[in-house]
């Protein structure tokens, strides 16, 4: 064989597709092997969970449903609590973002002891799950709704603070430039350039805070106190399995009905 | 500062041995020296990686020129100065760009009220509280470039050409002493780009504002400047009027024969 024969691999074209096909054989193989490996060293039984599937869908469905909406008046009012708590925790945690965000960038912060404690402080309180917050804050704030707030505060600041800060690093430099060039100091070039380049992308982000907040408000709201999530778990503790569905319903619902009013607005700012 | 010969003109920008040397050893510029004088629109033509940019955003300081090169503005020295008084210099150097450089989610209107930012305080310049006579002065410079019903679009809605008044309206209402034009028309199209320069050459001659402008487009350069200084590997090699521009000269600019480059 000459030798650019041996370089070009494929003389057939569909020995080319042969050779990907056995490639995708052998990995799926090779990740059949590993679930059954791993399952066995857990001891996770397969057939027993064919076995008992009937039984267990039985099960749920005589605990679950159908829902029981004898509390709704509890769980409009705590649904209505869940919300403006995932909102306030939203607009609270995307301000206080939005400024980290101004220290922590490359492009407007200026000081670099403070970009990096910044940042340093955004990853660690990102990287510790929320429902460790409100276990950990639960000894210094105790049982309730400020805890409960708090605890999404946290999370949709470090979410956020370290997206802004790649969004501001992202915008634009040669619009900069100008304002630069027209004599404009620090404060006017982050109002006049920074802060319209960059809001409409922000208030779309803050909408998906709330949204998230409002999804992890089930087990802040356990953990933590206050709103659905207390509710919940006060079903949960009393065995009431058909109301928890009732209250699982409000949470899904309430999540939709933000979702289409945040699409609702992103499409009216962008 | 006058010129002593026969034009009385006045010197409005005065370069001395102006030098940039990047980190690695790269030099940008090799003692570059010229002067321009009021009623002047030079065009700076020459290569890509020529040093023309450098040149133009060292003399407002947007890059910083090594040590001993002098950069003279209104009669003062500039170069060396500190923070505060630079921002006061550079509220008088209108600069225009090829890629417009605007902010695109704002209007038109608020763009060109960026130029006088630098008249402003702090609070206000951030807050956007503008005083009415700004504010008429920009709808004016808008209706002059022919942006009469563009006033609240916004900028990212607008043309290439649009964009590019609204960047020269920006660099007007500056009350500039000169404008720095960094390669004005090298996004746009044949029709627009004649626009731009009547626009240009209009400032120079109307409104006495030199202009100092990098080109890419040797035929442009000859039909619109007052005078022409060309650029090769970092150092001007030609610095006189546009009749004076041989081929010859072409050559040492470019490498090549005005024929030879395209579309220029």
């Amino acid at each position: 064989m000459k030798f650019w024969q041996v370089k070009n691999k494929y003389e057939e074209p569909n020995s080319f597709f042969k050779e990907k096909r056995i490639r995708s054989y052998i990995s799926l193989v090779l990740i059949l092997i590993i679930s059954y490996i791993t399952a066995r060293l857990i001891g996770f039984d397969l057939i027993l969970i064919f076995k008992n599937f009937s039984k267990a869908v039985i099960r749920f469905l005589d605990l679950y449903i159908p829902p029981n909406f004898l509390d709704i008046k509890d769980l409009i009012e705590a649904m209505w609590v869940t919300i403006i708590l995932c909102i306030t925790a939203g607009t609270i945690g995307t301000f206080l973002a939005y400024a980290a965000a101004l220290g922590m960038s490359k492009t407007t912060g200026k000081i670099k002891p403070l970009r990096i404690v910044l940042r340093a402080l955004s990853t660690f309180l990102r990287n510790v799950p929320a429902s460790i917050w409100a276990i950990v804050l639960l000894m210094a704030f105790w049982f309730g709704e400020f805890l409960a707030l708090l605890v999404m505060t946290i999370g949709t600041f470090s979410f956020n603070a370290r997206l802004f800060s790649d969004m501001i690093d992202e915008t634009n430099k040669h619009s900069l430039e100008a304002l630069d060039s027209v004599g404009a100091n620090y404060w006017q070039i982050v109002f006049q350039g920074i802060v319209p380049e960059t809001l409409p992308t922000s208030i779309s982000w803050s909408l998906f805070s709330v949204e998230t907040n409002i999804r992890s408000s089930t087990i802040i709201g356990m953990l933590a106190g206050g709103g659905i999530g207390h509710l919940i778990g006060i079903y949960r503790h009393f065995r009431k399995f058909d109301q928890l569905t009732a209250a699982v319903i409000f949470v899904v619902v309430g999540i939709l009905a933000f979702d289409q009013l945040s699409v609702q607005i992103r499409k009216r700012i962008l | 500062m006058k010129d002593g010969g026969l034009l009385m003109f006045k010197e409005v920008l005065k370069v001395e041995n102006l030098s940039k040397t990047y980190s690695g050893n790269t030099r940008a510029l090799k003692n570059v020296s010229f002067k321009l004088n009021d009623e002047e629109l030079v065009s700076i033509i020459g290569p890509s990686g020529a040093g023309k940019s450098t040149l133009l955003r060292s003399i407002n300081q947007m890059i910083d020129p090594d040590k001993g090169s002098k950069v003279y503005f209104d009669g003062n020295e500039i170069t060396g100065i500190n923070k505060k008084k630079l921002r006061d210099v550079r509220k008088h150097i209108g600069m225009i760009f090829q890629h417009y450089n605007l902010i695109y989610r704002l209007t038109a209107l608020e763009n060109v009220l960026h130029g006088r930012l630098g008249y402003y305080s702090t609070i206000k310049g951030a807050l956007s509280l503008y005083e009415n006579n700004d504010i008429y002065k920009a709808v004016e410079l808008l209706d002059l470039l022919g942006l009469k019903d563009r006033k609240y679009f916004k900028c990212a809605n607008l043309s290439g050409g649009q964009k590019q008044r609204v960047g020269i309206a920006r660099a007007l209402i500056q009350n500039p002493k000169i404008i720095l034009c960094d390669e004005p028309i090298s996004s746009l199209d044949p029709q627009a780009s004649k626009v731009i320069m009547e626009h240009l050459k209009y400032i120079v001659k109307e409104m006495k504002i030199p202009c100092l402008v990098n080109l890419h487009q040797v035929d442009v350069a000859k039909t619109y400047s007052d005078r022409i200084i060309g650029m090769s590997n970092s150092e001007i090699v030609f610095d006189g009027h546009p009749s004076q521009l041989t081929n010859d000269i072409i050559e040492l600019i470019y490498g090549a024969k005005e024929d030879e480059i395209l579309a220029s």
